[in-house]
């Protein structure tokens, strides 16, 4: 006979339970196999089987998951035994069960969990993209040991920048407690003196003085770094960094001793700067670093450059305090008596006064500091960030982020919307579990946890994949950057830092419980009667809170997709708009004089005869010289026009010196008059062309040719006569110095660089071509190299400048429209979303109308007067936002405003026509109601 | 028989129900179930005593060893304050379903 008792305990013993639960267990069980023995008549032969089949039924899954529950709940309601630690431990175990049973209902709905955690990866990635590029451009400080002391000095005058020569660096610094260091960066030709030689490479050499590293807090990888003493010996030494080591060196190891030709000078490797450094300046690399006091050939006189001072304001001094000891010092040594009016400026606005061209103010000193102010000398500036290189960057690109990162933001909202949406739809699904799990004893705050788990679970993987995503998007957002901004691309590529992590993890949190608590709130009041017995009676239709995420979803795609059309018209009246000039068949040169010291005349002589052989290089149909480079306008020369003939008022206007044949070459071309000849010298009377805008301010209708104007400041007033009237021309202040100015000044003089006693130092060849520009570009190159005093800083056609300076737009454009688009999508998935379940629970309610006689037809308006309504609402709140948004960031907007008509009406259209179409499924769902079978589900 | 999803929500109410006003032991509770239902509901062991062990554990129910005169002992469920409250609101609920049920498809209540 079989030993069921033996049976019992060895099915048991799986469970692992203490001996006197399955002693007690195992007890009962037998004696309910000895009752139901008892009952089987003794003539039935087989009764082992019998007791087998009911062992066989017995559901060891079921006991083991009940004994599971049993002694989690002991362990729970015990006292903690040995302190926190226990406590901590079921606090884990219950969570960690409500994670795994949230994976498994999360998979159950695999669909709806797919799109969830897409479209958070999405969203969260475009949020940590961003935020990774205003990381880098604005957070992030130089790796350098106790960064944010590092401070740049700049003396200024009348709100000017003025240099600082090698003298006046070392007067201050003796004057002053602050220690100071300098540099100056110049662009030099390097040759490694390896065998084989190496190859010439054209790069920026750093000048710094002797404590310059010492102040930066820079060790040596390899060697030391530059001191004192190479300051002081002027020693042909050079530092170099990891990455020249590498680039150029091949690493070698014996790298201490390598002599580098640096254009006609050999140096000598002394050492390699710790990996990671930089440099002091964003967006550009420090390569190689040279004493200051060593003159490489071709950078003569270095007494009279220019350098840069960097402080570092130790702890325990503030600001105010530094900058009044430093002004002190300053004035003590670098202003005599005889410089003293230059303490009392005459005039505080700067578009007054005649700057001297061969003393540009420092470019990125000017973005920084706009006027001056009064007796303050030095300005101390924040450098921890790094100072900006050729072109600031951060001014350039800071509304367009700023911008962008609230519009990911906005995104996150309505991907969080959306979500809960989801959450909240799938939770009506759920009403039934969730009765269940509360009449079998879950406290509502149970069900909540579990809801908010499962928001958390969706959001971290979502979150976790979005921080991959961002990853490849920041190399993306990198490929929309100009060519130009290659060393911009440099300096924010994607770095997984803890910020960013941390940022990340916040969203993340944000997310999830922005998620999770709406439909966690709403399992929490769930009414366990209705659910059970199937009859669903909501007091208050759950719904109005959907409605109210989609109404705000579509608000927030309006913006988005506003935004998006406003920034696409900008590029497109940008790069439409060529400014007057005909720019596709234009190249620009800009010249530069290899010594600012040079003799003026033959200066003179070389522009001239570079014009001279210009104009005979063949494919070139005219070239002339002008001053302001048209599109860059990177020289400023603004003067002061006193009314003609004696009458009127005064006007500031921008004067232009130019060589005759500028006006056609660049394509401006004449209303009336003549242009410039070649007779038009200093020997003969000063005469000027003016433009259609100034002739009009000035003369309205009249004609302004033969007409003497004044022009100059103070005594230095002198008497032009009007030759010429040049059509209107935009000077636009997109590229150089960052200003976000788009307005086209077209009150312009042009004056014959012949009858310009200050012959600029730099000025720009304007080549017009037959073919393509760029073709003529090695032939002009070398010819203006073949001139003494002249050097080239640049050469590129003037339609790429043109594309260049609205790449910013560009930039901004590809952003907005790529997320207006992602906006889109998410709103559309919300929409359907919204009524799909809206549909599905009132198919009762649209049976019973079918039933009653309704059409298909009424049954589809009903969704789509929902739609329409949510739409009509959301365009009636979203217009108003968006035109405010943009209002708000007008100063983007090229040739279109925020109150731009179409634009608003066109994104209110696409909104309505995605939420119809969103709306067609759910549509055709509820048309395909069946009332018979909708009644009979929903009873019973 | 009655549709396992029906009597799965069921079990429990009419476990609650046979011991309101006295304990029974597992194979009692069983052959009850059996019997009033005339054969429609059955439990079986394997799934009955998991049951009354889940109850347990929730505070509806209690079990204790009871030893009577010429018995052996047996272990004898008794409803507790929680469980006689479940037991009250569920007989509502049910009573509102099958009244519910009735009206709409017009099954007399016996």
């Amino acid at each position: 006979m079989l030993d069921w008792r033996q049976e019992i305990h060895a099915r048991l013993a799986s469970l692992r339970l203490d001996a006197a639960t399955e002693a007690d267990i195992a007890e009962e069980m037998a004696q309910h196999i000895e009752d139901e023995l008892r009952e089987i008549p003794p003539y039935v032969e087989d009764r082992d089987a019998r007791v087998r089949a009911i062992l066989d039924g017995f559901d060891i899954a079921a006991l083991r998951e009940t004994m599971r529950v049993r002694a989690s709940q002991r362990a729970a309601a015990a006292p903690p035994p040995v302190g926190s630690r226990a406590i901590g431990r079921n606090v884990i175990d219950l969570v960690r069960r409500d994670v795994v049973y949230g994976w498994r209902s999360l998979w159950r709905t695999k669909a709806a969990t797919t799109a969830i955690i897409l479209s958070l990866a999405i969203v969260i990635g475009a949020n940590t993209a961003i935020f990774g590029l205003v990381d880098a451009m604005f957070l992030r400080r130089l790796p350098l040991p106790k960064a944010e002391q590092l401070v740049a000095v700049t003396p200024v005058e009348n709100g000017r920048a003025v240099s600082v020569s090698y003298e006046m660096y070392k007067q201050l610094k003796d004057a002053t407690a602050l220690p100071i260091e300098g540099l100056r960066t110049e662009g030099v030709s390097v040759v490694p003196m390896t065998t084989p030689a190496g190859d010439q490479t054209n790069l920026w050499a750093d000048l710094v003085t002797g404590g310059y590293f010492n102040l930066l807090g820079v060790k040596p990888l390899v060697g030391r770094m530059l001191n004192k003493q190479d300051e002081q010996a002027a020693l042909p030494v050079a530092v170099i960094s990891e990455e020249f080591w590498t680039t150029h060196l091949g690493h070698r190891p014996n790298v201490l001793g390598t002599q580098l030709r640096i254009d006609d000078m050999t140096v000598t490797v002394v050492g390699v700067a710790a990996s990671g450094f930089t440099g002091v300046y964003f967006a550009h690399h420090f390569q190689v670093a040279l004493p200051f006091t060593i003159s490489p050939e071709g950078i003569t006189n270095f007494s009279r450059l220019s350098l840069t001072l960097i402080g570092r304001a130790v702890t325990g001094n503030t600001r105010t305090g530094l900058t009044a000891s430093i002004d002190g010092a300053y004035r003590a040594c670098c202003l005599d008596a005889s410089d003293n009016s230059r303490l009392h400026p005459q005039g505080s606005s700067v578009g007054l006064h005649l700057v001297t061209v061969d003393d540009p103010p420092l470019a990125w000193a000017e973005s920084h500091y706009e006027t001056g102010v009064p007796g303050i000398h030095v300005l101390l500036n924040d450098a921890s960030r790094g100072l900006p290189w050729d072109v600031d960057y951060r001014d350039r690109y800071r509304s367009v982020l700023l911008a962008t990162m609230a519009a990911v933001l906005l995104l996150l909202a309505i991907a969080c919307a959306n979500v809960a949406t989801l959450l909240l739809a799938r939770g009506e699904t759920r009403e039934r579990e969730f009765a269940v799990r509360r009449s079998l004893g879950a406290s509502a705050g149970r069900v909540r946890l579990q809801l908010l788990i499962e928001g958390l679970e969706v959001v971290a993987v979502g979150g976790a994949l979005g921080f991959a995503l961002a990853a490849m998007g920041t190399k993306l957002l990198l490929h929309a950057l100009p060519l130009s901004a290659a060393p911009l691309g440099n300096s924010i590529a994607w770095r997984s830092s803890g910020v960013m992590i941390a940022f990340t993890s916040a969203i993340i949190l944000i997310c999830a419980i922005a998620t999770g608590l709406l439909p966690a709130q709403r399992a929490g009041r769930e009414q366990l009667l209705g659910s059970l017995t199937g009859s669903r009676r909501h007091a208050v239709p759950m719904w109005r809170a959907d409605r109210v995420l989609v109404v705000t979803q579509l608000t927030l795609a309006i913006v988005l997709t506003t935004a998006a059309a406003l920034y696409v018209s900008t590029v497109h009246n940008l790069t439409r708009d060529d400014g007057g000039y005909r720019t596709r068949q234009v190249l620009l040169v800009r010249l530069q004089a290899r010594d600012r010291d040079l003799d003026r005349s033959a200066l003179r002589s070389d522009y001239e005869s570079v014009l001279r052989d210009a104009n005979t290089v063949p494919g070139v149909e005219r070239a002339a010289l002008t001053f302001d480079a048209p599109v860059l306008q990177d020289g400023e020369m603004p003067t002061r026009v006193n009314p003609p003939d004696g009458i009127g008022e005064q006007q500031p206007t921008r004067i232009n010196p130019v060589s005759d044949g500028f006006l056609s070459a660049a394509g401006v071309g004449l209303v009336a008059g003549r242009d410039f000849t070649a007779s038009d010298d200093e020997h003969n009377a000063p005469v000027v062309i003016v433009s259609q805008a100034f002739a009009r301010h000035f003369f309205g209708r009249g004609s302004p040719i033969d007409r003497t104007i004044y022009v100059g400041y103070k005594s230095d007033v002198k008497p032009l006569l009007i030759i010429g009237v040049a059509h209107d021309a935009g000077y636009d202040k997109m590229v150089g110095l960052g200003t976000n100015l788009r307005t086209l000044e077209s009150e312009i003089l042009y004056e014959p660089i012949a009858q310009d006693k200050y012959l600029p130092s730099t000025m720009s060849m304007i080549v017009r071509t037959t073919g393509d520009p760029l073709g003529v570009a090695p032939s002009i190159r070398r010819l203006v190299l073949a001139h003494a005093s002249l050097d080239i800083y640049s050469v590129t056609s003037l339609g790429q400048l043109l594309d260049d300076s609205a790449s910013r737009e560009r930039f901004a454009a590809a952003l907005a429209t790529g997320f207006g688009f992602i906006a889109l999508i998410l709103t559309a998935i919300g929409v359907f979303g919204v009524l799909w379940f809206n549909v599905s629970q009132r198919t009762k309610e649209i049976g019973v109308r079918m039933a009653l006689g309704a059409q298909r037809s009424d049954a589809v308006r009903l969704v789509l007067r929902q739609s329409f309504i949510m739409t009509a609402i959301a365009v009636a709140i979203g217009i108003p936002l968006a035109i405010g948004c943009a209002w708000t960031v007008r100063a983007q907007f090229f040739g279109v405003g925020p109150t731009n008509f179409p634009t608003l009406l066109g994104s209110s259209l696409l909104l309505a026509a995605i939420a119809m179409i969103a709306s067609l499924i759910p549509c055709q769902h509820a048309a395909r109601v069946d009332p018979l079978v909708a009644l009979r589900e929903d009873g019973v | 028989m009655l549709a396992p999803e029906l009597k799965k929500g069921s079990a429990e109410f009419l476990l609650l129900s046979l011991i309101e006003h006295e304990a029974r032991h597992g194979y009692e509770l069983s052959k009850l179930i059996e019997s009033r239902s005339k054969g429609t509901i059955m439990f079986h062991v394997s799934s009955l005593y998991p049951l009354l062990y889940r109850m347990e554990d929730r505070g509806w129910i209690v079990g204790r060893w009871v030893e009577r005169a010429g018995e052996r002992r047996r272990r004898f469920y008794s409803i507790t304050d929680e469980g006689r409250e479940i037991l009250i609101a569920q007989r509502a609920s049910w009573r509102e379903f099958v009244k519910a049920i009735s009206l709409v498809a017009g099954v007399r209540n016996a």
